[in-house]
Formats: structure tokens, C-alpha cells, sequence
């Protein structure tokens, strides 16, 4: 594990790289929130008053900054998901470069699209 | 111009870890860093270890990782790179001595997939012909120098020595295309049981670290094609 985390610190990180590794964190705290939701939901739902409380929350800066973090990392996650699907077919893999670039900007589109209401709404 | 190289040393048996060794050398323009190795070689150091044949870019022996990324020395010039420049060997394999690594597992893995044409039929009176449209389909697939500079770049190799690798994937594809072959049910029956072909992650760090500009990860999408036709 020392061995394979020095050789991905060191090797210079190119597109197909960066994208694979953001894939993967963002996977993982995709996962780890879902754990967290299912968890926190079934304990906050107990009565209708909790859920409200529950609720209030999310105008905190520190959960919107969270939130914010998830729904990049759902939009990212997607987003690169196809462009993984695009290169297995064998579509694109002489320009992964761009469909990252193109991965990267339609990420933070979507998610000013969907961030506008937590931090405005 | 006045470069400044960082060449990682390592003598297995006399120095306990890697260390990087810096040279100032004064270089000519038209140079490439496989020049700067011999200059530095001849002039400051004769202990520096490092491999070459050929000197242009068709034996594949002076791969290694310059400046982060694996390249042929004497196919990057320096004149292309920054004035501080980083030389290791390349990574992911045993080091042997200072930039000389040991690619047994390259070769292995390419001798596993039979990296030759199996004919069963009596050999014609001249030779086995193909048709310009079947051999067409070897472009990009039969110019690979074996450097290892593909499997050396591999997340998934780093990670998993039984990992065939891209360069025997390609070897394997450039098999599975030839029309002349006619052992290619067992080729796909070794790769079927091989979890090789779907280990790739589509990091495409070997088509970035080919020198010849090959496409490893085409290779591995044709054979996975190939395999999931009936």
C-alpha cells in the first residue's frame, strides 16, 4: 500500500488520471453519505416535531457547505460516470482530455443550477 | 542552455533508499536527455546507470520517468522540458541500480499471452497472404517496442502484479486481429479466464506514456469486443 500510494503521488496526474481518482473519493463519499443519510433519517424521523428540528439544520452554513459538497460530488460522479460508459464503448478514448474538460464544466453548471436554491432558495 | 538534473540513484545491496543526485550540466539546444545521460556519464559521474541501445527510439531500453512522466530519453528533448529536470527510473518494477529496472514481469506477461502467430494449417508454398484490409487492422497494434513505458505508467499494474498490463494486452490484441492466426478461440479462452481484461480502470495513463503513440486501451476495448461475441 506505501509502495502503490508513492507511485500515485509521484507520477505526474494527467486528465484520465485526475478523473479517475475524483471518481473514486467522490464514489466513496457518495457511499459514506448514504450510510450517514439512512442512519440520521431513521433517527430524526421518530416524530414529526424531530423531523422539523431535523430540518432546520440545513439552513446552517456548515450543513449547506456539506450539501454543497454532495451535490458536487453527484454531479461529478454522474457526469463522469457517462464518460466512462463513453470510453468502454470505445468511443472517445483519443479525447478523453476533452470530455473531462467537457465533464468538468457541465459539473459545475448543473451544480450552480442546483446549488442556487440551497444557498438562496 | 544550463539544465539542472535530478537523477534518483539507488545501488540495491550498498544504499539503504533512493536518493536524488543532482548535476549541473551546460547543454546544446538540440540535445535530447538520453545526450545529457552520456555528458553526465562521461564527464562528471561513470557510476550513473542507466540503459540504451539504439539511440532512436526503436529498442524501447532508455525508458523512464522524466519530469513525473515515463518517456523514451532519447526521444525527449530538452530543449521541450523546464531547466530543472527529474529523472527516476520507471516506476512500478524492481530497481536494479539507479535508472536499470528489472522488466521480467513485462516479458513474462507478454510471453504468457503467446506473442506469435499459431497456424495449424500446412504452410502454403510461399507465404500466408492477407488481404490490405486485414492487415490494415494491425495498424497501431504491431509497433510496440516493448518498453514498458504503458505498464510502468498502470494504476491498476502498480496495484496488482497479476495484472497482465497494457503491453501484453496489445501484444494479445495484435494476435487476436491477424487474419493469419488459428489459435485465436484459445487466445480468447486464456483471456476469458484471465481477469485481466477487466481490470482496466480506463486510466489511459499508457496511451498518454506510449512513445510510439500507440492506444493500449483500444487494444483492450477490441479484445473485450471480441470476446463478448459469440
Amino acid at each position: 500500500m506505501k509502495a502503490y500510494l508513492k507511485q500515485l503521488f509521484s507520477y505526474r496526474w494527467q486528465p484520465g488520471m485526475i478523473a479517475w481518482l475524483l471518481m473514486r473519493l467522490s464514489g466513496l463519499g457518495l457511499v459514506l453519505y448514504l450510510c450517514l443519510h439512512l442512519g440520521v433519517i431513521s433517527y430524526s424521523g421518530k416524530s414529526p416535531e424531530d423531523f422539523r428540528a431535523f430540518l432546520a439544520l440545513r439552513k446552517h452554513i456548515f450543513v449547506k457547505v456539506l450539501e454543497s459538497l454532495l451535490i458536487l460530488a453527484v454531479c461529478y460522479h454522474a457526469n463522469n460516470g457517462v464518460r466512462v460508459i463513453l470510453i468502454d464503448f470505445g468511443f472517445g478514448s483519443r479525447w478523453q482530455k476533452q470530455l473531462f474538460i467537457g465533464v468538468v464544466i457541465l459539473t459545475f453548471v448543473l451544480s450552480t443550477i442546483f446549488l442556487y436554491p440551497v444557498w438562496y432558495g | 542552455m544550463e539544465k539542472r538534473f535530478f537523477i534518483q540513484r539507488f545501488f540495491p545491496g550498498k544504499d539503504k533508499r533512493p536518493y536524488w543526485q543532482e548535476y549541473v550540466l551546460h547543454c546544446d539546444s538540440t540535445w535530447v536527455v538520453l545526450d545529457a545521460l552520456e555528458a553526465i556519464r562521461s564527464k562528471q559521474d561513470p557510476s550513473l546507470a542507466y540503459r540504451r541501445v539504439c539511440r532512436h527510439g526503436i529498442c524501447g531500453s532508455c525508458a523512464m520517468n522524466i519530469n513525473g512522466l515515463n518517456r523514451l530519453a532519447c526521444e525527449t528533448r530538452l530543449a521541450d522540458l523546464p531547466s530543472k529536470i527529474r529523472i527516476k527510473p520507471l516506476p512500478g518494477f524492481p530497481v536494479i541500480r539507479d535508472l536499470v529496472v528489472d522488466l521480467t514481469q513485462v516479458y513474462q506477461n507478454i510471453e504468457a499471452i503467446k506473442p506469435y502467430l499459431i497456424t495449424k494449417t500446412p504452410p502454403p508454398a510461399k507465404e500466408r497472404l492477407q488481404s490490405p484490409l486485414e492487415r490494415k487492422k494491425l495498424d497501431g497494434l504491431y509497433e510496440c517496442i516493448f518498453c514498458g513505458a504503458c505498464t510502468s505508467a498502470c494504476p491498476t499494474f502498480w496495484a496488482s502484479k497479476h495484472f497482465l498490463g497494457p503491453t501484453a494486452l496489445l501484444q494479445a490484441c495484435r494476435f487476436v486481429m491477424d487474419s493469419r492466426d488459428e489459435a485465436k478461440q484459445e487466445r480468447k479462452k486464456f483471456l476469458k479466464q484471465h481477469p485481466s481484461l477487466w481490470q482496466c480502470h480506463a486510466i489511459l495513463n499508457c496511451v498518454e506514456a506510449c512513445p510510439k503513440g500507440l492506444n493500449p486501451f483500444e487494444a483492450i476495448v477490441l479484445l473485450r469486443k471480441s470476446l463478448l461475441k459469440p
